[in-house]
């Protein structure tokens, strides 16, 4: 036996995965021998290193977090069989508004594995609108803001004529389709659903001037005024 | 509900759709389950996620949970899956080469030695960073490990689970167990003893 054979079988030893006979080996060899008992001393200390990184204790609502998700699920489980139409929107989304937006890409999940792609997209669709309405209930005048408690991060350029030139960054739409894989159109969409949106509020018009392919999370939109009300 | 077994609880959540006998599933490993998925990812706040990932998978999939295998078993078994599709995804995300990861590695776990050691004072609040700083030596250590041998490290280090049951989880002999736990064993002991760690860390 070389050193490093002894070495790995008195770590084997210490991991307790050796078969008897070859503990019953190391064993003997160890009451001999006091320069594999100083090695064996060295690896139980390290061994005992590993212990230091201890237990933490998790966070104090994890159960009723997993809970509150079962609920949606059941729920949308017992009617998942039935049309779309049929499932209580009202009842879907009153969970969904609970949650908040870094949990969408599980809100997402939970959709579409129980309802199948189609229709949970459509759900999780409506769900954005609803969240986007009642963002816009009370209608900030400012653009950042609405952009802002929406997760988005906006740069905003007045030009001469009155447009706003609104470019879109860190979408975080566009971060959940490279998560989720999927093709970032359906994202882009969502961000011109958005967009839209804000003309029942304001008296603009909105379009989508550039889109990037690149994923990058990033699009610029042209608001016009339509009426030339001054701000 | 005083002293069923887990298997037991499972089948009253199957057949009878008992909520109750979740939840005290949830409550016998949240610290267990929540401690092996910390461990693996080594982030607080992605075990959150993973483990409500992992109960979420395991109520989806409650029927098809066999009753040959063990609960805990079949629970670890999806808390790593969740992990290693977990760190998968993160690997495509971050794309950063291993070795300029390693030398940001080093140089912080440095930075904090740096940090400890002007207070020659032996103060408890010295002490406490010191340990904490041990602590994270250590995790940076395990997490360095391949996935593979990370896995049945923790699984047997600190769950303290026997090769046998670890084979079941992973799904892979038991020869391979022990092959492993051994290689991840002696990548950490060559690594402590090459970093001087182990006289430093005493």
């Amino acid at each position: 036996m070389n050193c490093n054979e002894k070495e790995d079988l008195l770590i084997d030893y210490l991991a307790g995965i050796l078969e008897h006979e070859e503990r019953d080996r190391v064993e003997s060899h160890l009451s001999s021998c006091q320069k594999c008992q100083r090695r064996l001393g060295e690896l139980k200390e390290i061994k005992d290193l590993f212990k230091r990184w201890v237990p933490v204790s998790p966070p104090p609502d994890l159960k009723s977090k997993v809970m509150d998700n079962l609920k949606a699920l059941t729920l949308i489980e017992e009617k998942s069989n039935k049309e779309l139409k049929d499932i209580s929107m009202d009842d879907v989304l009153e969970w969904l508004r609970k949650r908040v937006k870094s949990e969408q890409i599980r809100i997402y999940k939970v959709l579409t594995d129980s309802l199948g792609r189609e229709k949970g997209e459509k759900v999780f669709d409506y769900y954005l609108e609803e969240q986007l309405k009642e963002q816009m209930s009370a209608p900030p005048k400012e653009v950042q803001i609405i952009a802002r408690s929406l997760g988005l991060d906006v740069e905003v350029e007045r030009q001469e004529n009155g447009t706003v030139k609104e470019t879109i960054r860190n979408c975080p739409y566009i971060s959940m389709a490279n998560e989720l894989s999927m093709k970032v159109s359906p994202c882009e969409a969502i961000c011109l659903k958005m967009a839209k949106l804000r003309e029942r509020f304001y008296p603009v018009k909105v379009e989508l001037v550039k889109k990037l392919p690149n994923e990058e999370g990033l699009c610029i939109f042209l608001a016009t005024p339509i009426a030339s009300k001054p701000a | 509900m005083n002293i069923c077994s887990d298997e037991q609880l499972m089948s009253s959540l199957i057949k009878e759709g008992d909520m109750k006998a979740f939840e005290e599933l949830i409550t016998r490993y949240e610290q267990s389950l929540f401690n092996f998925i910390y461990r693996y990812m080594g982030d607080f706040h992605t075990a959150q996620d993973l483990f409500q990932e992992t109960f979420y998978l395991i109520f989806k999939n409650r029927k098809s949970f066999n009753s040959d295998l063990r609960f805990s078993t079949w629970a670890y078994r999806i808390a790593t899956n969740a992990c290693i599709d977990e760190l998968r995804k993160k690997t495509r995300e971050l794309e950063v080469p291993l070795e300029e990861n390693n030398l940001a590695h080093e140089s912080s776990l440095r930075f904090k030695d740096r940090e400890v050691n002007p207070n020659p004072m032996g103060s408890s609040l010295e002490e406490r960073l010191i340990k904490k700083d041990i602590e994270e030596k250590i995790k940076d250590l395990v997490n360095s490990l391949p996935e593979k041998l990370k896995a049945v490290f923790i699984l047997s280090e600190y769950q303290e689970l026997p090769c046998r049951e670890i084979a079941k989880i992973l799904e892979i002999p038991l020869g391979t167990v022990k092959s492993r736990l051994h290689h991840g064993f002696k990548q950490l002991v060559e690594l402590i003893k090459k970093k001087g760690l182990i006289n430093e860390l005493q």
